[in-house]
């Protein structure tokens, strides 16, 4: 059976791998050796392992100046390798020492997704991402200066280059997870996946622009306004997550749901504290950009007929102490009102038509 | 030189006697009415302190002028106030609410029985140039009387208000001013600096007195006379304005209406470029800026209009779209209130064709949570740019109801339009 000597750097890793048929393999720095060490804490004729007449292995040190140590951190003369993947340190080398027949790790699949991001993680593709992203950076800052600053405006497109890189913050921290699990990296992958998100998050943003201008009432067009952002993130997460070969799907799931749910949970704590300012549909385009027919301001004054909230007033509660049941007050006044604003509805409109 | 001599000594002699006059009314005034004024404070339950102070005057032996604002926290937070008047040695008494007037900011308070000497209100308003003596407790300082002058009833104010020269200072409000007989000409309301002093007129108090309920209503009842009275109010405002014919004017290709009623005082403003590459923009504003205090965290029966034309020949028209777009991106209601008092705004918004031209519209409406069909109405317009030229109008209501905000929009929008 064959020997295997592995020359390992300090993680463990192997930096070189020797196979030897022979019953006699010398170690040390000089030449002359089967192994040689380049450590300079090694001697030139350091260590001899050879193989007795019944086929067992042992490790000889030649009285080296500094030693050969077994895994035990023990400095030996002479010792039999018991085990498979026996470790020694000579001088500072560490080296293992392993026979043909020793277990190799499963082959590992290529991570999915790697081909079909080929295509989108290419030079050219990339680049065109980055330039649509850069360019729509671009547009934003040229379009926002007047006035005096309209004058040296180009200064300011020197910062777009590094907003362009914080999107590479992603890619660089699933590399690092995927380094820490012994995993393949798939730097450039992610990063191609991190750009096209973006670029479609420019497209979407033109395109709900117009639609919003045109269809500001629209049930349709407010789903998509959730849905669309919603879709570009649960597909960059889940993909993300597929490339970083997470293997149990329901971690994944959760991961990319709990990573897209953030879009949602912004707003929502935001919307928590009380909001008594108005938020309206304020978006205005050209007349050419417009494809709808305006409607007309009676059906406008019709349609807003439902603002009007009723407030109904809870029945005051004897002379009892009006403050200490004031919050209770108000959550009935809120039933109350609700209740009353439905049949408001109905006799608004009786008097609109 | 002797002549002018004599002129400045004549001149003078008459400084002092005029002064002289003054000072012994003021005394007389003072000596008489003195024990008839006294501090209304609104003491905090928890803490048994003052949140806040000012002045009253007895009309009778048991009832109370004062202003609504120094009493409002009673109204807003019953339970964590009580009134009291500090009544020179006896201590603090408690007080009572009888009767608001919060349109003319007017409180009747039910007082410990006074038998002494009470005042009397005037029959009419002083002759312009009459002196006139306000009373109250300036900044807790004690009582004191300011000798002024009445300078006629405050021009293009809707809510009736004597303008008084003199030094009406806080926590003189809800004291009496009065004649140099003695008699209360109207109980002092606000000060706009410099000498410049406000009274609600007597005639407002006769009223408030001509309905005085024998014993004190509770606060919910107290809140429904204030309801009632604010829907009764923004009648009164906008009936003119709904009626009228509203003269136009242009402000660049818009119409824009000119002052519609007395009370609306209109303001404009141009901005001029300091390159070419800015938006041009005049703006006119025109409203009835006084304000029905109801609490410190919530006003109202204001009306403001806001118009502006924008020339932006000189930009790109996308560019020119994005800082258009970007002034019509907020709009706030103009008068001050908390989420207790109102409830969320509920929005509108659509591209509607007036005069043909497509506009975006906003129309924003909230309610107030206790004086029920009562709302603010925030409205804005803007056209939709063919070349680099914009047109924002937009009106803002505060406490009106649903049929006068219907109806003024209407109006609105059918007369300032891209003509």
């Amino acid at each position: 059976m064959a020997i295997i000597v592995e020359l390992l750097n300090n993680q463990g890793k192997p930096v070189s791998i020797h196979k030897f048929t022979q019953s006699d393999i010398r170690i040390g720095r000089s030449y002359e050796n089967d192994v040689i060490v380049q450590d300079p804490y090694c001697c030139a004729e350091h260590a001899i392992l050879s193989c007795n007449e019944q086929g067992h292995w042992h490790m000889r040190d030649l009285a080296s100046v500094n030693g050969t140590i077994n895994s035990q951190g023990q400095r030996i003369d002479f010792m039999t390798i018991a085990a498979n993947g026996q470790e020694f340190m000579l001088g500072q080398q560490r080296l293992r020492v392993l026979l043909s027949n020793a277990a190799i790790a499963p082959t590992r699949m290529i991570a999915q997704g790697w081909h079909s991001l080929r295509v989108l993680s290419s030079l050219p593709l990339l680049l065109l991402v980055l330039l649509i992203a850069g360019l729509d950076m671009a547009y934003g800052t040229w379009i926002d200066v007047v006035g005096e600053a309209a004058e040296k405006w180009q200064r300011q497109l020197l910062v777009i280059p590094f907003f362009l890189v914080i999107p590479l913050l992603w890619p660089a921290l699933l590399a690092l997870f995927a380094r820490f699990r012994g995993q393949d990296a798939h730097f450039r992958q992610q990063a191609a996946l991190v750009y096209a998100v973006v670029a479609a998050w420019v497209f979407w943003d033109i395109i709900a622009n117009w639609l919003g201008f045109n269809f500001s009432n629209s049930t349709l067009f407010a789903v998509l306004q959730k849905a669309i952002p919603s879709m570009l993130l649960l597909g960059l997460f889940w993909y993300g997550f597929s490339l970083a070969a997470i293997q149990r799907k329901s971690v994944q799931a959760f991961l990319t749901l709990a990573l897209t749910s953030t879009y949602w949970l912004f707003p929502y704590i935001q919307s928590a504290g009380p909001n008594i300012q108005p938020q309206y549909e304020a978006n205005l385009l050209p007349q050419a950009f417009l494809i709808t027919s305006p409607s007309n301001s009676t059906d406008f004054m019709a349609a807003s007929q439902n603002l009007y909230q009723q407030i109904t007033l809870a029945e005051p509660a004897a002379v009892a102490p009006l403050e200490n049941n004031a919050s209770e007050n108000s959550t009935t006044e809120k039933r109350v009102s609700e209740k009353s604003t439905a049949e408001g509805d109905t006799a608004e409109k009786s008097v609109v038509e | 030189m002797f002549f002018r001599r004599l002129c400045c000594s004549l001149a003078f002699g008459l400084l002092i006697f005029t002064q002289q006059t003054l000072a012994d009314n003021a005394q007389q005034v003072f000596n008489q009415y003195q024990d008839a004024l006294l501090e209304v404070q609104v003491v905090e339950n928890q803490t048994q302190h003052k949140a806040a102070f000012g002045s009253g005057f007895y009309v009778a032996p048991e009832w109370v002028i004062t202003n609504y604002h120094v009493i409002a926290n009673r109204i807003a937070t019953p339970d964590s106030y009580q009134l009291m008047a500090k009544m020179g040695d006896a201590g603090l008494q408690p007080l009572e609410i009888l009767a608001l007037d919060v349109v003319n900011d007017l409180a009747l308070l039910k007082a410990p029985k006074y038998d002494g000497l009470v005042f009397t209100l005037a029959e009419g308003l002083p002759a312009q140039g009459a002196e006139v003596f306000s009373l109250g407790n300036p900044h807790d300082l004690g009582m004191v009387v300011v000798p002024g002058t009445y300078n006629g009833l405050k021009q293009q104010s809707f809510y009736p208000r004597l303008h008084v020269t003199g030094s009406i200072n806080p926590g003189m409000s809800g004291g009496p001013s009065v004649n140099s007989v003695g008699q209360v000409v109207g109980v002092n309301v606000a000060t706009g600096g410099n000498q410049l002093g406000f009274v609600v007129p007597v005639a407002q108090v006769q009223a408030l007195l001509a309905q005085v309920p024998a014993t004190p209503p509770a606060v919910q009842t107290l809140k429904a006379q204030i309801r009632s009275q604010l829907l009764h109010n923004q009648n009164i405002m906008l009936a003119p304005l709904l009626e009228a014919d509203w003269q136009m004017k242009t402000l660049g290709k818009g119409q824009i209406p000119e002052s519609i009623a007395p009370y609306m005082t209109c303001w404009g403003r141009t901005n001029t470029p300091q390159t070419q590459y800015e938006l041009r923009t005049s703006a006119a504003f025109c409203g009835q800026q006084e304000e029905v205090f109801l609490s410190n965290q919530f006003v109202t029966g204001k009306i403001q209009m806001q118009f502006e034309w924008l020339d932006g020949s000189q930009l790109p028209l996308l560019k020119f779209n994005h800082h258009y777009r970007n002034r019509i991106q907020q709009a706030r209601a103009d008068n001050r209130a908390s989420p207790r008092d109102v409830e969320g705004f509920n929005c509108r918004s659509d591209i509607v064709a007036l005069n043909a031209h497509a506009t975006r519209v906003v129309y924003c409406v909230r309610a107030y949570k206790e004086y029920p069909d009562l709302y603010d109405a925030i409205y804005l317009a803007a056209t939709v740019p063919i070349d680099q030229f914009g047109f924002i109008s937009r009106f803002s209501l505060a406490g009106v109801s649903k049929e006068n905000a219907d109806a003024f929009t209407r109006k609105f929008m059918e007369t300032v339009v891209w003509q």
